[in-house]
This record gives structure tokens, C-alpha cells and sequence, in this order.
């Protein structure tokens, strides 16, 4: 309706400049959408920017074989922050989970298999032979949930400029209340590996193993190095309908979450405005004054926020003449190694016996044993494909009823950890689909036999449906490198009216949409300010 | 031009390339260390030298400053990035000076930077800073080459700078202007530079040609060589802070860094002009600056670096550098006083064994001259084009 | 022996006995566990002795001169080698002779690794309490000190250099005695150390006195109680530990300290909190004793050499060691001992071997599989070298398998890995005795 009438105006003159906005948002993906909608909350008049020919960025419905749909992007919920869905009323904009508090079902190397609770403070393992063992259990998820918990200020995406002193003082007072053995306990689990921190719980038994599993994956840090045990309490901070540590599973996937957010946002009276890619960012004095289109239209305001990656928005949008060199070698600093995959699969059939049937509503995770995690994060890093991938599975079809097929299943396969590659061949294509196909191959006997169709996305693919830059989406490296490159994006950018959500200001992987609310109450605060 | 502190603790230094011609000149024979290159400290006397500054013409081998020459598409660019001098806006022949500043605003060094064609500029600068250009580069088009190795530098300055040029038959060279070109067969590039308030050019030629061009100036007879003890004279009443020894440069660890506004340099980075590197964290630090680096004239015949400063008998900063001034007939130091102390009357504490307090004075030096008008017009910005 | 004593320091390295020295002249009461068979070898190099340690020790009462090593030499393959100095000034211009772009920025590399490896706000040992944790996070400079220094030092070269060359001789260097791969996360903060001048090896001259028998001096004069019996159990209860050699004696001390992880690990013991990263690896040293005649590669012979073919090799071998595998092209790092041996050792083995699904320890096998790499190593860079080799003697250091005496104890010290090994194992034992560990 209004997009529609307002292309037709660029394009008939394409040097349009437009005034009257008070802000503009860079990116049509969660975050982006999160931001948008804070702002158009406040009042502001706000237009969203995506370059893709779709809103929702990464997270997209695609046709994955004839007749049948899939998402793109993520597959669960884990970190979806909970402020965001309260305060964007997100239930009522149409968010539903069609499964909550799913349990996981572990698959060993050696053939054993575990389930785990999916409500981690219960911590029942069930299908568990020693006492000893769940006691040991327990007693960890309790010190990694509490852990967690607390330290969920330092994971959340923060710190402008401006806000220095009082993010500061804000992370003190909330870190600042920790026991002698929380604080023993914080500095021990940063430094050291995830690797010793479990086999000092554990022994060498299969809980060791399972834990391993659950905290490198998605992670660029392999656990047998120092700080890796972070990326399992990120993922124990986050919360998925409203239990700490959890997965769900909405309707309709990852792809409602983004529907949801469109529809808040539109709420909001955000002008949504798709296919309009941007050339760069005006920025006149120190601050910013808006966006020029790559058709060669300008669109005025000041405040802009980027939720793109940061190569695009800083070295693209901005230009390395106008960022600080400190922060331009932050950028650069770091090549990206290891990447996930994601590989839709259609079954031919229906289950068979209950156990499957029951299985099929779970979360399955195969977990190879530390030696095969060990190899696969070296080859992984040395550009290799490994032999064993740990791999993470959900079927959509049978969690959610209306996306049931006739006769089929479908099959959301997350594979980790795999070699990135900016620009993948044919033929490192088909090894990493053998090699996940393989690694499913030993928990799921003869599947390979039903497989209808199957449909293979990299990083570097997500990366390129929206135009973002090939690393965007690589897994993200240890957390120390994360808190830094998140702090220098979103703290030193200090382009007065310019503030960045993208993929590097958040910290751990998953859904989160906590970056893009951060930087609208950031961008609202200068703005009260400023009219103040 | 101001050169860095020395190297106190270096290794033998490496011969500039004008060494075998200044050496015979040498009678004193002090020499010392400037960024691992051989420096003079002093040729003859200081004074003598002093005298021939101030009123005839002063030559002094200026090979130990770190120069790149900036060539590309956005050398531009880079320049105005880099430096907070206005490089942008210069014209083929305009020089600026400004101040190299780090991303939060402190000052790692100062600057000078000339344009010497439409497609090449000169960055002159006291320390080499490798580091911090190669980063400042990626991303632009350009490329910044250090030739400090591969030319012969020459200085010559003083009121009578024109009638020794002119005498040497390089009368083209302007004091003005910044060239390029071929010189009597050598190519040469020339800036124009400043002591104070003295007038010069520094003459650039490639290692090999040094000796020619020397020989042509010195055969006059009319320029004399000056060494490092009287352009600190000279420097100290111009009122020129010198990295390394009033001000460290931010990034060496350990010390604590400044502002442009600390050092009175404020009116080489104005904030409203172009963007530069660290102009926002400055716009944060601006106006509130926690020292103030002072030049002070003090009743004695002697001071001592380090020497504590007091102001209403509060010790209130130290003397970072002093001088005995001929003009002045005391010394005159550079203090680095807490920026709270108001006045103008201080007191230094005397050099062991003698005890007691001096009376000190500030004084205005050509830079605090600067720096005043500048604050005194805000907002107007001051053009430093020559 | 009998008694209580402050420090049990285990092992007899230079740095362990300066350690023991030092404390003893601190006026704690030190006993020092030697091993039974220490054979009278040729000295290899020596960690420096900075000022500070020469005047606790008053090591100028002794008849000691010492020489620092004269240059560090990376030996790429084809004859290609690659030189630097302990001045910058040096070593700049040998990398400029050598056709290296970057030397105008060692300088400021050096500068930049100092600063690093000085400001720690928050580390494994500094910055004690959540506070200092709460600063790093809200400070983006503090946050990007650290990830710099506790990344890997790949980063940090790629980030820098651009000759290949320079980068894969400083990592050689830099982390062939700890045997950590260059993309492994705290190997930039052995790479800052590393560039430290009191990171320099020295030499004691051709007949002159060895440091290690002037600091056993000095440990005697001391009054360290030096055992070399073998200890049976150790218990930790509170504040002590007990120790008990066979028969009936028993010894409690408050501290057990490992001057080296090289000592630690061959006690089976792990420093848990002191240092990035696992343990798990050893360390082979290979003792040539050659005819005379043989000419060192590039005619120094009182250098530092590394083989390494490509700077990928580090990791690489790394990668074989943690996953339990001999790798072919081992880094060796070697040097000519005074009396004219070869003396070479690689750090990059691994700790157990991991066959059919299995692990286990080192064989005789083994050990000759690793001594054979080492010399083709040596082959392939000294000429005519296997036809000067006399005689061959190896040395293992591998973590034990199984229980260990130390190896449930807590009250362990263990200073972690340093170039600068008296140096670092002093500050420790004196940081240890104020009471700051």
C-alpha cells in the first residue's frame, strides 16, 4: 500500500530526498524488526530499511522440495528475550509455541543413549544407572544455572557511548553482589576449559560427553580451550517460553517469531520497506543524517540504526574514512573459521513404533565422544571437513500440527562444527552433505534410506540471501573475543545518532532480539535528550 | 621542526645521511641518538649557534625526522584521517600542521603534513609511528611510503634563510610554497617550515646527492650548522612541546596520555573542522583538561628536569624540560602544572645542592599566542595554511 | 627428613633451585625434592638471570660469567634461514638485509607486545574479585587488551606482518619450548612474553662454571634441605601437606611448587587455574654427541635454531599431539651446548598415544620413533649431520600415567609457562610468600 506508492515515486525521481523521519533502521532481520518497533512505540516516525526482497533477514520460508515449505535461519528457540516479548506484546501479535520445554534425547558414539529432562532445573536424567551420577549431575545444573543467571547482565548486548560510566556502574551493582565462591567460581569457569571444568565434575563417563556436546555447539571455540565453558552458560542464561535454559519450538518455526515481530512493528507504524538497498550512511559533522539509497534517493533523519553485520554497516555504509582506526581493526582482525549447517530433510513415511514416534518430539542431539569432538574441531579450523559432526535434530512435522505433511516428515538438522567457507565448490558440498548424513547415519538407523529430498544451506548461503557479507553468520569464536568485538562495535562507533545491532553486538548464537532493543532505548535516550 | 626526545638508552646510531658532511663540521664532536640516527647536539657552541639562528641563517641536518611520502587515490583522505590538519582542503604547495591523535583523543604525536603535487604529499613526523599508519591505511587507496632511510634532509632557517638559498643559486626554492622538482640536476622536494617565529625550508634530496647540495649552501659561507642544544632554545621560546620529553605519546605504556587542549595545542585539532581520528572521543575530553603544560621563565642560571613546580606553596606539577635563554637572559622551562592552578606566578624548587624556591613567571610563547586567539574566537577556525 | 617446612619445591631446573635460593634467603624454610639420577650432562642454554635475582642470591660471591645467547635462527627448508637479535636496532636491520617489508614496524611491535603483557586487567591470577571483572566488561580497551592477549598469536601476527617468513619465526621461537599451536587461545600471551629482552637464553662459556651447579651452591649455602629420595605419599589436610618418604619419614610443608610445567608435569600434576589451556603434551630432548668437524648453519654457533617448514606446522603438530599421534615434521628446536653436542627438543609431542580407541603411554617404541624424527629433522638442515653423529642420548618428559603422588593435591603452586623462567619462578615464590596466591 504505502511501499508500494512510495517506490513508484523513486522511481520516478530518483533523487528524492525525504525528510520528516525521525528514524531509520538498516536491516529487515529480528533485530532490525525489534528496533523498529521500540521506536514507532515511542512515537517516533521510523522507516525500516531491508535490502532483501523479503522482511525477516536470515530467518525466511523457503521452498526446501516441490510442495513443501521450510525455514531458514533457526530452527528453535533457546535465548528469545523475554523483556522484548513483554514489552512488544509479541503473544498477542500472534507468537504461539506449538511445543515448550522440549526434553533432549542424547545419542552416544558407543550406542548408549540418555534423555535429558527439558526443564534443566529439574536436572532429570532419565534412563540413568548411577546414583552417584545424578547427584553430581544435580549439583552442577544447580552451580551452572545459578551462574548463569547471574551473569546474564554480561551477556546481554550493552555499553554506549555515554552510557560508559553508567554501564559500568550498572554491571557492577549487578555483578557486584556475588559471594566469594560465585566470584571463584566466575573466574574458573571463564579461564578454564570446558573440557576440565567437566571432567573435574564428571570423570571420563557420559555426562562428560553429553556436556561437551551441548557446549560447543554452534560455538566457534572448541570445549578443549580456554573460555569455551561460557558458551554453555550463555546458552543456560537465555530463556525459551519462560524456562531458563530451555528450547521451543513455535508454530510455524523460527519464521512466526519474525511474523510476530512484523506485525508489532507495523503496529507501530513503521513504514516496513523491502528490496531497497542502501549505499551508505550520511554522516554530516559527527552526526548522522541519514541514509542514501542505491537507486540514488536520500532518506533523511538522525538517528539511524544498522542491525547489519558490521563489515557491511561500518566499512560499507560508513566508509573507512569516518570510523576510529581502533575500531577498523577490530573488524578486520579476525578471519572467521568454523561455521554450522543446516540441512532440511524429507522423510518418506510415518514412524513406525513409539519409541520413534516419541522421539520425533524431542530435541535429538548425537554427541560423538571427545576425541571425535576434538578431531572435528581441529579439522574444522585447518579447513577440513571432519568425520564426525555433533548434529542437532527437530521435526517440524511432528511437533506442530499445522505443519503436518501427507505421509512425509521433514527433518531440521543443525550440524557443527565445519570448515567456513566464503565461497564453497560443488565438490565441498558434497562432503560436508556425506558427512552429516553419515554422522545422523549412527543414531538413526536405515534413515538414509527414506530421504526424499534434502536441502543443504551453509553460512556463506544465509549471508547471501541477504546481501550481508559472507562471514555475517560464521559461529562466533570464544566469548572473551565476543565481549570484545561486541563492546568496540556497539561503544566506540560514537557517531553521534548512529547506533549498531547487527550479528556482532550479540552475544552467543540463537534467536535473541535483545541487541535491537538495546539500541532503540539507547537511540530513545539520546532523543529525549536531544528534545529536551 | 620539532625533533622527539632522544634515545637515551639506544644502541650505536646510524649515520644520517648528511652525517659525512655535518661530521667535519663538528668541533665539539657531542653527538647523540634521535630515533636511532646520529644528531649533534652541538657544532661549535650553543650559543654561537643561537645567535646565528636569530639573525643569519641556521642549517641543521634534519635527517632523523620520520617522513612518508603519501601517494594514491585517497591520499587525501588518509591525510585528513590521520592528522587533524586540514589536508583536505590543501592546494598543490600548501603545507598544515596538526596533531596525530589516537581514538580516544590523546595526542600520540604531532604533525606536519605538505602537498607536493596534485598526486603526492609529505608527512613529516617526530617518531616513525609504523604501527599507526599501517592501520590508518587499510581500507583507503593510498599508500605511505617511509623514505626516512633513503633522503638527505636539510634544514636551513633564519631571517637570512632567502639570501642563503638565493646565494647557493636555489633562488625557485620559495619559503612559502612546497615544491617538487629537479634542482640543478637533483631532485629535490622543498617545504616550508617554522621555528617559532623564524622562517626556513627544509630541503629534501635523495642520500646519494647530499653532499652536493650541502657543499653548494656551505661554500658560501653564510649558514651555519646548528645542533640540537640550540634549537631547543629556540624551541622552548616558541613554545613547542617535544614528544617524549614534555608529553608522552599515547599508547607507550606506563605514562599518562594528553589531550591537545593539556599540551595548548587545542588550536591544531579544532573540532568543528574535518573529521579526523579522534575528534570524538575529544569532543567528550575537550574542555575539561586535568594538566596544563606551562612555559614558565624562571630567575636562575640553572634548573633541573623533574624539578618540582608550586603554586601558592602547593606543589602543583614538575618541569619537564629547561633552558638557558640568551634573549631572556634566565631560563625558561616547560612545566607540567595541574590544570586547577590559576596564575601566573609559580615557584620551582632550586637544584640540589642549593635549597630553597625560584620565582617563575609564565610567559607567552608563538604557540600560546596561538592557542589563545584560537579559544578567544571559538568557532572561528584558524587557517594555518603558509 | 623430617620437619615442616614452607616450600617443597620439586624438581631441579635453574629455575627451581633460584626459586628455592631465593626463598631461603627470604628466610622461609625450603626443601628441594632432586631427582635420584641426574646425570653430569652439557648445559644447554639457560633462562636469563635478570639484575634482580643476581643481588638476592648474591650470585656475585661465585665465580659465574654467562653470555647471552647471540641470535635466534629459524632454518626454513631449501637453506633458507631467518635471523633476529636481542637489540631491535640489530634486528631490524638484519630483517631488512633479509628482504622483510616489515621491519619498520618490529619497533613498534616490541613497543605494543610490552604494553600488552604489562596491563592485565583481569587474568587468571590478577584482579581478584568480581569487581575487576565488572570493569573489564564495561571498559571496551580493557576488553580488547584481554582478548588480544588471551587469543592466539596468529592473530596478532597476521593482524601486524605480512612476510610469512617473519611470522613463522616468531611463533617458531615464541612457543616451541611450550608446545602450543599458534591458533591456540593463550598463545599470545606466551608471544608477548617471549619478546621481553629478559627473554634471551644464556650460555655459560666453554669451561667456565655451569649456573646449575653455581645455584646448588648457593641453595647449600642457603640453607635448602636438598633430598633426592623418592616420596611415596602425599596428603593434603587444611593448611599443610604431608609427605611421606619410605620408611618413617614424613615431612609437612604449606606449599608444593613447580618452578616449571615441565616439572609439573612430569609429577602428573596439572596447574589448574595458573595457566591457558590443557597440559598434555611432552617434551623430547635429543642429546648428539658429534665428531668434530661438523659446521652450524649459518656459522653461529652460539644461536638459537628452529626447524619449522611453514608456520602451519606448529598447529599442525599440536592438533597430532592432542589428538595423540606422532606428527612427521615436528618443529625441533636445537642448539651446540658448549662441549660441541647438539642438544635438540620439541615440545610438540604428545602426552599419550590414542590408538584403536584406546589411550596409552609411551613405549620404547615410541621413544625411538621420536628420536628418528628428530635427527631426519636435523638431517634435512645440517648437512652431512647423521654422519657426525657419535653417540645418541634421548630424554623424555611426559606426564606419567595413572596415580601419582602429587597428583591429588591441592596446595600446589606451578608457574606456568615463561622465556623468562628464573625470572617469573622468583616473583612467584615471593608472591606466594606475601601471601597473594
Amino acid at each position: 500500500m504505502n511501499d508500494a506508492s512510495k517506490k513508484t515515486a523513486d522511481k520516478k525521481n530518483p533523487h528524492l530526498i525525504e525528510g520528516g523521519i525521525d528514524a531509520i533502521v538498516i536491516g529487515s532481520g529480528v533485530d532490525g524488526l525489534t528496533a523498529a518497533a521500540y521506536l514507532g512505540r515511542a512515537g517516533l516516525r521510523t522507516v525500516l530499511i531491508g535490502a532483501g526482497p523479503e522482511i525477516g533477514g536470515r530467518i525466511a520460508v523457503r521452498e526446501i522440495a516441490p510442495g513443501v515449505e521450510g525455514v531458514d535461519g533457526e530452527h528453535l528457540v533457546t535465548v528469545l528475550d523475554p523483556e522484548v516479548i513483554a514489552d512488544l506484546e509479541l503473544y498477542r501479535h500472534g507468537i504461539e509455541f506449538a511445543a515448550r520445554r522440549l526434553d533432549t534425547t542424547y545419542f552416544f558414539e558407543s550406542g548408549g543413549v540418555l534423555r535429558f529432562d527439558g526443564d534443566l532445573t529439574q536436572a532429570a536424567l532419565l534412563s540413568l544407572d548411577d546414583d552417584s551420577d545424578r547427584e553430581a549431575l544435580e549439583a552442577f545444573m544447580g552451580d551452572v544455572l545459578e551462574t548463569s543467571a547471574f551473569l546474564r547482565p554480561a551477556f546481554a548486548p550493552g555499553g554506549y557511548p555515554g552510557g560508559g560510566d553508567a554501564h559500568q556502574r550498572a554491571l557492577e551493582k549487578s555483578l557486584g553482589q556475588a559471594s566469594p565462591e560465585m566470584a571463584m567460581r566466575i573466574r574458573k569457569y571463564l579461564f578454564a576449559t570446558a573440557d576440565d571444568v567437566l571432567r573435574a565434575r564428571f570423570g571420563e563417563g557420559a555426562l562428560r560427553t553429553l556436556l561437551l556436546a551441548e557446549t560447543s555447539l554452534r560455538s566457534g571455540a572448541s570445549p578443549f580451550e580456554p573460555f569455551s565453558f561460557m558458551s554453555l552458560l550463555r546458552r543456560y542464561a537465555g530463556e525459551a517460553a519462560g524456562l531458563q535454559g530451555a528450547a521451543a519450538y513455535p508454530k510455524g518455526g523460527a519464521a512466526s517469531v519474525v511474523t510476530a515481530l512484523r506485525r508489532a512493528a507495523q503496529a507501530a507504524k513503521v513504514d516496513v520497506r523491502a528490496a531497497t538497498p542502501i549505499k551508505s550512511i550520511l554522516i554530516e559533522g559527527d552526526k548522522v543524517a541519514g541514509v542514501t539509497l542505491l537507486d540514488g534517493g536520500q532518506v533523511r533523519a538522525s538517528i539511524v540504526i544498522a542491525a547489519v553485520d558490521a563489515q557491511q554497516a561500518f566499512q560499507e555504509m560508513i566508509g573507512p574514512q569516518f570510523i576510529d582506526i581502533g575500531l577498523q581493526r577490530m573488524l578486520t582482525a579476525r578471519r572467521p573459521h568454523i561455521a554450522s549447517a543446516r540441512m532440511q530433510i524429507v522423510l518418506k513415511g510415518v514412524a513406525q513404533d513409539d519409541a520413534t514416534r516419541r522421539n520425533m518430539m524431542r530435541r535429538l542431539v548425537y554427541a560423538p565422544s571427545p576425541e571425535a569432538i576434538a578431531s572435528a574441531f581441529i579439522d574444522a579450523r585447518a579447513g577440513r571437513v571432519p568425520e564426525r559432526l555433533i548434529v542437532e535434530a527437530v521435526f517440524p512435522t511432528a511437533l506442530d500440527e499445522g505443519a503436518a505433511l501427507d505421509k512425509r516428515q521433514i527433518m531440521s538438522v543443525l550440524a557443527h562444527p565445519l570448515p567456513f567457507d566464503a565461497e564453497p565448490d560443488a565438490e565441498r558440498r558434497e562432503a560436508i552433505r556425506s558427512a552429516i548424513l553419515d554422522s545422523i547415519e549412527m543414531f538413526a538407523a536405515g534413515f538414509s534410506g527414506r530421504i526424499e529430498a534434502e536441502d543443504l544451506r551453509l553460512a556463506c548461503d544465509d549471508a547471501q540471501s541477504v546481501h550481508a557479507s559472507s562471514g555475517a553468520y560464521a559461529s562466533k569464536p570464544d566469548i572473551l573475543q565476543q565481549w570484545a568485538l561486541a563492546a568496540a562495535v556497539s561503544g566506540s562507533g560514537g557517531i553521534s545518532g548512529f547506533y549498531f545491532c547487527g550479528p556482532e553486538a550479540q552475544i552467543g548464537a540463537g534467536l535473541s532480539c535483545a541487541a535491537g532493543r538495546v539500541a532503540a532505548r539507547a537511540a530513545l535516550r539520546a532523543y529525549k535528550k536531544g528534545a529536551a | 621542526m620539532i625533533f622527539p626526545a632522544e634515545d637515551f638508552y639506544a644502541d650505536a646510531p646510524r649515520p644520517t645521511p648528511l652525517f659525512p658532511a655535518v661530521a667535519a663540521h663538528s668541533e665539539a664532536n657531542l653527538w647523540t641518538s634521535v630515533n636511532g640516527w646520529t644528531a649533534a647536539r652541538v657544532y661549535t657552541s650553543t650559543a654561537q649557534e643561537y645567535e646565528c639562528a636569530k639573525s643569519g641563517a641556521a642549517l641543521a641536518d634534519l635527517g632523523p625526522l620520520a617522513r612518508y611520502a603519501v601517494r594514491g587515490g585517497e591520499a587525501a583522505a588518509f591525510l585528513g584521517r590521520l592528522t587533524s590538519a586540514p589536508a583536505l582542503t590543501l592546494q598543490a604547495g600548501e603545507s598544515a600542521r596538526g596533531l596525530m591523535l589516537d581514538d580516544r583523543g590523546f595526542v600520540i604525536d604531532l604533525a606536519e603534513v605538505s602537498r607536493l603535487s596534485e598526486d603526492l604529499f609529505l608527512l613529516t613526523l617526530p617518531a616513525p609511528h609504523a604501527r599507526h599508519i599501517a592501520l590508518a591505511v587499510r581500507g583507503l587507496d593510498v599508500a605511505a611510503e617511509n623514505i626516512s632511510g633513503d633522503v638527505a634532509a636539510l634544514g636551513v632557517f633564519g631571517p637570512q634563510t632567502a639570501g642563503v638559498l638565493a646565494a647557493a643559486g636555489l633562488k625557485s626554492v620559495s619559503e612559502t610554497m612546497a615544491a617538487s622538482g629537479v634542482l640543478r640536476g637533483v631532485e629535490t622536494a622543498a617545504r616550508p617550515i617554522q621555528f617559532g617565529a623564524l622562517p626556513g625550508v627544509e630541503l629534501i634530496f635523495p642520500k646519494d646527492e647530499a653532499l652536493t647540495i650541502w657543499e653548494r649552501i656551505i661554500r658560501r659561507g653564510v649558514g651555519t650548522p646548528i645542533g640540537l642544544d640550540a634549537m631547543e632554545i629556540l624551541r622552548l621560546e616558541a613554545g613547542a612541546p617535544r614528544p617524549g620529553l614534555d608529553f608522552m605519546p599515547a599508547g607507550r605504556p606506563g605514562a599518562s596520555p594528553r589531550t591537545p587542549e593539556e599540551l595548548g595545542l587545542a588550536h591544531l585539532a579544532p573540532l568543528d573542522r574535518g573529521w579526523f581520528n579522534g575528534r570524538r572521543g575529544l569532543r567528550e575530553l575537550a574542555g575539561k583538561p586535568r594538566r596544563r603544560l606551562r612555559a614558565l621563565s624562571v630567575d636562575a642560571e640553572a634548573a633541573s628536569p623533574g624539578a618540582a613546580v608550586f603554586c601558592d606553596a602547593k606543589p602543583v606539577g614538575r618541569i619537564t624540560s629547561w633552558v638557558w635563554s640568551p634573549a631572556r637572559k634566565r631560563v625558561i622551562a616547560f612545566a607540567d602544572v595541574d590544570a586547577a592552578s590559576r596564575g601566573n606566578t609559580y615557584e620551582i624548587s632550586a637544584t640540589p645542592p642549593a635549597e630553597g624556591r625560584l620565582a617563575a613567571k609564565r610567559f607567552e610563547t608563538v604557540e600560546s599566542a596561538l592557542a589563545k586567539a584560537f579559544a578567544g574566537e571559538q568557532g572561528v577556525a584558524t587557517d594555518f595554511r603558509r | 627428613m623430617n620437619g615442616q617446612f614452607d616450600f617443597l619445591v620439586i624438581g631441579d631446573d635453574e629455575a627451581a633451585l633460584a626459586a628455592a635460593a631465593a626463598a631461603a634467603k627470604a628466610g622461609a624454610r625450603v626443601a628441594l625434592l632432586a631427582p635420584a639420577d641426574r646425570k653430569k650432562r652439557a648445559p644447554a642454554a639457560v633462562p636469563s638471570v635478570p639484575n634482580f635475582v643476581w643481588r638476592r642470591l648474591d650470585l656475585q660471591d661465585y665465580d659465574l660469567t654467562l653470555e647471552p645467547v647471540s641470535a635466534r635462527i629459524t632454518l626454513f627448508k631449501d637453506g633458507e634461514t631467518f635471523t633476529s637479535h636481542a637489540s631491535a636496532r640489530a634486528t631490524a636491520e638484519a630483517f631488512a638485509e633479509q628482504g622483510c617489508d616489515d621491519h619498520l614496524l618490529w619497533r613498534d611491535f616490541q613497543e605494543e607486545m610490552t604494553a600488552l603483557c604489562m596491563d592485565r586487567p583481569y587474568g587468571p591470577k590478577g584482579g581478584t574479585g568480581v569487581k575487576a571483572f565488572a570493569a573489564m566488561l564495561a571498559d571496551p580497551a580493557a576488553l580488547s587488551q584481554s582478548a588480544r592477549l588471551y587469543g592466539p598469536c596468529a592473530d596478532i601476527l597476521d593482524d601486524y606482518f605480512s612476510d610469512p617468513r617473519l611470522k613463522a619465526h616468531l611463533a617458531a621461537h615464541a612457543l616451541g619450548g611450550s608446545g602450543r599451536g599458534d591458533g591456540e587461545a593463550g598463545s599470545a600471551e606466551i608471544l608477548t612474553e617471549f619478546l621481553d629482552a629478559d627473554a634471551w637464553r644464556l650460555r655459560a662459556p666453554k669451561d667456565g662454571t655451569v649456573l646449575r651447579a653455581v645455584l646448588e651452591q648457593v641453595c647449600h649455602d642457603a640453607g635448602v634441605v636438598v633430598t633426592t629420595q623418592k616420596p611415596v605419599e602425599a596428603t593434603s589436610s587444611g593448611k599443610f601437606v604431608t609427605v611421606s618418604f619410605g620408611g618413617e619419614e614424613k615431612i609437612r610443608v604449606r606449599h608444593l611448587f613447580f618452578a616449571t610445567p615441565d616439572a609439573a608435569r612430569m609429577a602428573g600434576v596439572k596447574d589448574s587455574l595458573g595457566a591457558l589451556g590443557q597440559a598434555g603434551h611432552a617434551a623430547f630432548t635429543v642429546r648428539f654427541r658429534l665428531a668434530s668437524g661438523a659446521e652450524p648453519p649459518c656459522g653461529d654457533a652460539s644461536a638459537i635454531f628452529q626447524i619449522i617448514d611453514d608456520r602451519s606446522e606448529l598447529q599442525a603438530a599440536r592438533d597430532a599431539a592432542l589428538q595423540g599421534r606422532l606428527y612427521d615434521h615436528l618443529p625441533v628446536e636445537f642448539e651446540y651446548a658448549s662441549n660441541g653436542e647438539v642438544i635438540a627438543r620439541s615440545a610438540f609431542l604428545p602426552a599419550a598415544f590414542f590408538e584403536a580407541g584406546e589411550w596409552r603411554g609411551w613405549t620404547g617404541q615410541d621413544r625411538q620413533a621420536a628420536a628418528a624424527i628428530i635427527k631426519e629433522r636435523l638431517s634435512s638442515r645440517i648437512p652431512n649431520f647423521a654422519a657426525h653423529i657419535r653417540r645418541t642420548e634421548t630424554e623424555l618428559s611426559a606426564p606419567p600415567a595413572g596415580k601419582t603422588v602429587f597428583g591429588a593435591c591441592d596446595r600446589v603452586v606451578v608457574q606456568p609457562h615463561r622465556h623468562n623462567a628464573i625470572s617469573a619462578a622468583v616473583k612467584l615464590i615471593d608472591r606466594v610468600m606475601a601471601g597473594d596466591e
